[in-house]
């Protein structure tokens, strides 16, 4: 395809071209005439003193030859030819040689023909002869050849000048044009880009108008359904009071928090209880109350600030749970006594009696491996624990180690045997547009596979390999296997692969991924793209951001992936432009008319594609159906498949 | 660097012009490409004419030069252009002229111009000369000889000397009676720059033969 300044460059180039060439042919045809004209006349001139010469040279042949070899010798002719009437005396003179000083093409190509002069000779009343005289076309040649070499440097020179001055002129003129592409292409890519530089030409200012006034309404559009969704969020997942979120959010996160690869080693969930939230409304008032809530909320958030992955929740009127993944149980003590001296301050402060109104704290150390009743029924038992020790007002219930599981040197020991020999075997997952029946991309996953007894899924061995710092080489083992290996599979597909935290957070792994990049994707037979988790995007944002500017340097596509729309705001989804998110059907199905419509808004304006994940069932199906979802991902995929 | 780089070329440019003004007439590569061209006696007739005309008269007097010049070249056999180089009408080089050992009155005219300026006769007061020449037949024939002016403004038959190949001594136009007519005198190289003139000149030049 030919960018308009091509285009132009040719059209006028050629224009340039015709109108010298024709110049330069105007100007030869005249010059040829002129010299041919001029050369016609010398010969003219010189034939009236010949023939006065040679009627005095009449009376004698030898005097008449010497006449007319002095004439031809001492100028330049091409003959001269004397015929007498009686014919004794003819005489001619004649140069035959090869024209000098130019090339034989030249002669051929412009080939002169002068025209022969002729007069009568005559002595008195007696003619005597003919004399034809005919001008050396060599001096012609000569002329023309050098003007011709004169005229073709001028062309040469007045071509690269006019061409110089016009590449200038088109780039001047051109110049908004390619900013109107840089904002077309930036649009293209869910990029809101505003031209504030307008240009001067007319029809260009007008398109600039036209794309400025479409990117905000577009914008527009963007803010009002971010604003929307937010609200709905609110109300959905949200406590009123302490903005803290409520049990639904909670139970809805719940298996995200404690998938495995998740969390490392386990962590914290804290189940807190008030006793004596009746005294506290009797002698406060519920106003009064609710604002000792909101502040217990905040102190919630203080002390936790550490645990980024917290999620805290408002359960009932009385009752908080804290979700701390990867916090040791020493640490979740502490942070149980801060709770509760904070709250013993407050309590102190509204001068309330500390023996009626204090909390419980039930802390339940939890393993990877657990389930979710579990985890809830032992939090709960901790918390009981907690209520029946009149003391203390905390328990902690630990999880002991399982004797069957591997130790710790055990596993580095298979993982590194993993990365040197590459045991990593690769499996691949379709997303289908359910609808269609076609394949959207496919996700990768791997396992090890190193002979028989040394088979392992991906949950067994991604939490060692997080706590042994070994994520980021074993994925660019598997990364480098899917690039470099054939894999006839995805030839003409994508492949999607999701990016563990930890890969983003190591900046040699960034380097690394990169110059695998640069040696092999032009080769590769199908296309990339990367999956990040929603909430490490939003926590990361600017890290994961230098992610997407290597994928799109290189043609990869990017995702987001566990979305749970926990974000206040979904600015990050414009910052980092993905092209599909991908969010839990369960999450998908719970939300509210209302707040899935925002959610959409605000998707559609970014032009980003939401998935849903884990689908199992076909009623499932015909409800994301109903909410205009099409691509599914999930065991779904077999029986569509 | 470059600067002298620049001096260096020109100074060799000016040795090769001052060289090739002061190339001699008859060198020793012309006799040895006579050799090779014409065989031996060619060669012996350049290296003759080198010792006794370019060599030997130097210092003598301008009517010396005059007569040797003359009778050396005269030695040399007539014969028409149509006979030599297929043409009617030839000017070659003293080179062709001396190599082949034979030419026409022009050929003649030709290397005792050159072979006089050579030896320091003032080119203007040689001419060449268009006659019309009457044999003992009584038949008159176009002809061509070198006029030698005694003085810079002739005033008379006798101040004009008439080198030729017919009548072989160099004699006044008032003792030449066989010239019945004079046609034209031209200058030699030193004239207007006729196309045969530009033609002979490069010739001389680069020492045809």
């Amino acid at each position: 395809m030919m960018t308009l300044f091509k285009q132009m460059a040719l059209a006028i180039s050629l224009i340039i071209i015709f109108l010298l060439a024709t110049v330069m042919v105007i100007n030869y045809q005249s010059a040829k005439k002129d010299i041919i004209q001029s050369l016609y006349e010398t010969t003219v001139n010189n034939i009236s003193t010949l023939t006065t010469k040679l009627a005095e040279a009449s009376s004698d042949s030898a005097l008449l030859t010497s006449t007319i070899d002095a004439e031809f010798d001492s100028g330049y002719y091409k003959m001269i030819d004397f015929k007498s009437n009686d014919g004794k005396s003819d005489y001619k003179q004649i140069d035959n040689k090869a024209i000098k000083d130019v090339p034989s093409w030249f002669v051929n190509f412009s080939s002169i023909e002068l025209d022969s002069v002729s007069s009568d000779v005559s002595s008195g009343w007696d003619m005597i002869g003919t004399v034809t005289v005919l001008g050396d076309t060599g001096v012609v040649y000569r002329a023309l050849y050098k003007m011709l070499i004169k005229l073709s440097y001028l062309f040469i020179v007045s071509l690269s000048i006019a061409l110089i001055i016009l590449s200038g002129m088109l780039h001047f003129i051109l110049k908004p044009l390619s900013r109107i592409r840089d904002q077309a292409e930036a649009i293209l890519r869910n990029e809101f880009i505003i031209q504030e530089k307008m240009p001067f030409t007319t029809e260009f200012k007008d398109v600039v108008n036209g794309m400025n006034a479409m990117v905000s309404k577009v914008e527009e559009i963007f803010k009002k359904g971010n604003e929307a969704a937010q609200r709905n969020k609110e109300l959905m997942y949200n406590d009123p009071i302490t903005k803290l979120f409520n049990r639904r959010y909670l139970m809805l996160k719940l298996p995200d928090l404690i998938k495995v690869e998740n969390k490392a080693n386990g962590g914290i969930i804290m189940f807190i209880a008030l006793g004596g939230a009746e005294i506290l409304n009797q002698t406060l008032g519920r106003r009064k109350a609710d604002d000792i809530f909101l502040e217990i909320a905040n102190e919630f958030h203080d002390i936790c600030k550490k645990f980024e992955d917290r999620v805290i929740a408002r359960v009932n009127g009385t009752e908080f749970t804290l979700m701390l993944p990867d916090c040791e149980a020493d640490e979740a003590r502490e942070i149980a006594k801060s709770i509760q001296e904070k709250f013993a301050q407050l309590i102190i402060t509204e001068e309330l009696p500390l023996k009626d109104v204090y909390i419980n704290i039930g802390i339940y150390k939890y393993k990877p491996t657990v389930s979710i009743a579990d985890l809830l029924t032992r939090a709960d038992n901790a918390l009981s624990q907690a209520k029946a020790d009149e003391k203390d007002n905390i328990y902690l219930y630990e999880e002991k180690d399982d004797e069957h599981a591997l130790g710790k040197e055990q596993w580095r020991e298979i993982i590194e045997e993993s990365i040197n020999k590459n045991y990593f075997s690769l499996k691949f997952w379709p997303t289908l547009n359910a609808k269609t029946k076609q394949v959207n991309h496919k996700v990768m996953t791997f396992t090890i596979d190193g002979g028989v007894s040394k088979k392992y899924f991906y949950g067994d061995f991604i939490a060692p390999a997080i706590n042994l710092g070994l994520v980021s080489k074993m994925y660019l083992v598997a990364l480098k296997d899917l690039i470099t290996a054939q894999h006839e599979e995805l030839n003409g597909s994508t492949c999607s692969i999701r990016l563990s935290n930890e890969f983003i957070k190591d900046t040699q792994a960034y380097y690394e991924l990169s110059s695998l990049f640069e040696k092999h994707i032009k080769t590769l037979k199908f296309k990339l793209s990367f999956e990040v988790s929603d909430s490490f995007a939003i926590n990361n944002t600017l890290a994961v951001k230098e992610y997407v500017n290597l994928f799109s340097k290189h043609n990869i596509g990017f995702g987001i992936n566990s979305f749970t729309g926990e974000s206040k705001d979904f600015t990050y989804l414009k910052q980092l432009t993905p092209a599909f998110l991908k969010a839990d059907c369960a999450f998908l199905l719970d939300q509210s008319q209302d707040s899935m419509g925002a959610l959409q808004v605000v998707t559609d304006s970014l032009g980003i594609e939401i998935i849903a994940t884990f689908v199992k069932t076909q009623e499932e199906l015909d409800k994301l159906f109903a909410m205009h979802i099409n691509s599914v991902q999930g065991p779904i995929t077999d029986k569509l498949g | 660097m470059n600067f002298f780089k620049v001096i260096f070329s020109i100074l060799l440019l000016l040795i090769m012009i001052t060289a090739n003004s002061l190339a001699e007439l008859i060198d020793n590569q012309v006799i040895v490409a006579a050799d090779a061209k014409y065989k031996t006696f060619a060669k012996n007739r350049f290296i003759a004419a080198k010792k006794q005309l370019l060599t030997d008269l130097q210092g003598k007097t301008d009517m010396e030069k005059l007569e040797v010049v003359n009778s050396w070249y005269n030695a040399i056999l007539y014969k028409s252009d149509r006979e030599i180089y297929g043409v009617s009408d030839y000017w070659a080089t003293l080179y062709e002229f001396v190599g082949k050992g034979m030419g026409d009155c022009e050929d003649y005219t030709i290397a005792k111009y050159y072979t006089l300026k050579e030896l320091g006769i003032d080119p203007n007061k040689m001419k060449f000369t268009y006659v019309v020449y009457k044999s003992r037949s009584g038949e008159n024939i176009s002809h061509m000889v070198l006029s030698y002016l005694t003085v810079p403004k002739p005033k008379s038959k006798d101040d004009i000397l008439i080198l030729g190949n017919i009548n072989q001594r160099v004699l006044p136009v008032s003792k030449r009676l066989d010239i019945v007519k004079m046609v034209r005198m031209m200058n030699g190289d030193t004239g207007a720059q006729s196309k045969k003139w530009k033609q002979l000149d490069s010739d001389m030049k680069r020492k045809k033969l």
